[in-house]
């Protein structure tokens, strides 16, 4: 043993020694910077850490599915419960915010109509099967006020009128229909004439006004307004525009082809009037509405 | 001049199995340094240059386990982000010591290793704490080596087992066969004496 301490073997391991001591003090003193060990080590294990890194995380992924399975199932769950009432509270928002847009709508027609007795807003429940002419079914009915003929809007216009009614539902025919006469006139001129539908003019989604007098100044563009002379609707309630203006063939009247104002096969939710001035003073079958 | 090539291929044959054995040595301490880096179980890090260094002093001559403690020092050093030369003095210290220990006192034996492992992890501990955390009172300094430092070291010692019959699995696999059967007759001889 003793000549290994006289070796030059030992003398190289001290002076390894020392070699260490400096490069430690280096190191100390010059934080932050890398030394050549370092630098070495690093360089030549990177492919290696970069594989074992790889491997490691498949590995510990694969461990940790095993072991925190019950943990992530439960945190799964929590967050699915999470999930349904965010759901749910976004549904009670839209809700909140679709009242609020027809409460707010309800008021400007208010305010427009100070004698409109308006009903509860109402939701389109279902679209009536096989109606060519847009009919629909609401989800109020004579609980909430409604009776049979109460005419439906929106803030746009006339929409139709109630023609069927139960306790909790209604089913509404539009202005489409040739259920819904409607007498009106032109803001314009106060031209005179009824809208009587057929199935020609309620396939391209517009009404046809008839009974026009011949002389009656009457042009594309016109706003058509309920006349409100029937008792059924009220007066002033906005239809729709004169698209065309054609002649009887037996030439004694006009016709008029309306484009309503508001899309019956697009509304979502409406109103309906469940009392106004004039209701009901010359209401006779419903079918005639003048 | 038969002899001469026979003696020439010997040597020729020797120096083959001493740069495999070292190889071999180089892969394990490898292994262990990427294990230090990427953990295959998270949070579980055993410092495994230790035994590996002192596990391989005890094969080799004091000379070759003094540079490769330096070696394994480095990699340690690098590996746990200490500063460098820490580790690696203390082994360049330990490994010829244990060498010497080996070849002079020492019977090269599984609880030998292990108690000049537990002897060398606990110096390294000790110093570790000593001069990387103690001397800066750095309140969560004690915290990080009860929660980290200290687990890896006991791992060291744990695992010393495996390690060290590993390195006598690479030791006596690329050893020349005469000095195998000398190691062999040695280690027969003193077993027979006990």
């Amino acid at each position: 043993m003793k000549e290994f301490f006289h070796s030059v073997k030992f003398k190289i391991l001290i002076c390894i020694a020392a070699l260490l001591l400096g490069l430690m003090t280096y190191v100390a003193v010059a934080a932050g910077t890398q030394t050549l060990p370092e630098q070495v080590i690093n360089t030549v294990t990177y492919p290696f850490v970069t594989a074992a890194n790889a491997i490691s995380n498949g590995v510990n992924g694969f461990i940790d599915k095993l072991v925190n399975a019950d943990t992530y199932k439960a945190q799964n769950d929590e967050l699915r419960e999470l999930v349904t009432q965010m759901y749910e509270r976004s549904a009670d928002y839209e809700e909140l915010q679709r009242e609020n847009e027809q409460l707010r709508e309800m008021l400007d027609l208010s305010k427009e109509h100070e004698d409109f007795v308006f009903s509860e807003p109402c939701s389109i429940i279902a679209r009536n099967a096989n109606d060519i002419y847009g009919g629909f079914t609401i989800n109020q009915g004579s609980n909430s006020g409604l009776s049979l003929h109460d005419p439906v809007i929106t803030s746009v216009g006339l929409v139709g009128r109630v023609t069927e009614i139960a306790g909790n539902y209604a089913k509404v025919s539009t202005l489409l229909s040739p259920q819904v006469n409607v007498g009106v006139y032109t803001l314009r001129t106060k031209a005179t004439g009824v809208i009587e539908n057929d199935l020609a003019t309620a396939e391209k989604k517009q009404c046809l006004m008839s009974q026009i007098l011949k002389d009656a100044d009457i042009q594309p563009g016109d706003v058509i307004v309920t006349a409100g002379q029937s008792g059924l609707f009220p007066e002033g309630l906005m239809v729709g525009t004169v698209k065309e203006v054609y002649n009887d063939p037996n030439g004694l009247s006009k016709h008029a082809v309306i484009e309503p104002m508001e899309d019956c096969f697009a509304v979502t939710s409406v109103y309906a009037v469940v009392d106004f001035d004039g209701k009901g003073l010359s209401f006779d079958t419903g079918d005639q509405a003048w | 001049m038969k002899r001469i090539s026979r003696s020439r291929a010997r040597t020729r044959k020797a120096r083959l199995r001493a740069f495999l054995r070292w190889f071999c040595y180089s892969v394990v301490l490898l292994f262990f340094y990427l294990w230090e880096v990427a953990p295959l179980i998270r949070g579980w890090c055993p410092l495994l240059i230790i035994p590996l260094a002192t596990a391989v002093a005890m094969f080799e001559g004091e000379f070759a386990a003094g540079i490769f403690g330096v070696v394994c020092g480095f990699m340690l050093d690098v590996a746990s982000g200490t500063l460098i030369g820490f580790s690696s003095m203390w082994l360049l210290v330990i490994c010829p010591t244990i060498s010497l220990l080996g070849q002079f006192w020492l019977k090269r034996s599984w609880l030998s290793h292990l108690v000049m492992n537990s002897i060398a992890v606990v110096f390294i501990c000790l110093m570790d704490f000593l001069f990387l955390h103690w001397v800066w009172e750095r309140e969560s300094s004690g915290i990080s080596f009860v929660h980290s430092l200290l687990p890896a070291y006991l791992w060291a010692i744990l695992l010393s087992l495996p390690v060290y019959f590993l390195v006598r699995l690479i030791s006596t696999r690329f050893r020349p066969k005469e000095e195998r059967r000398l190691e062999e007759a040695v280690s027969d001889n003193a077993e027979e004496e006990e």
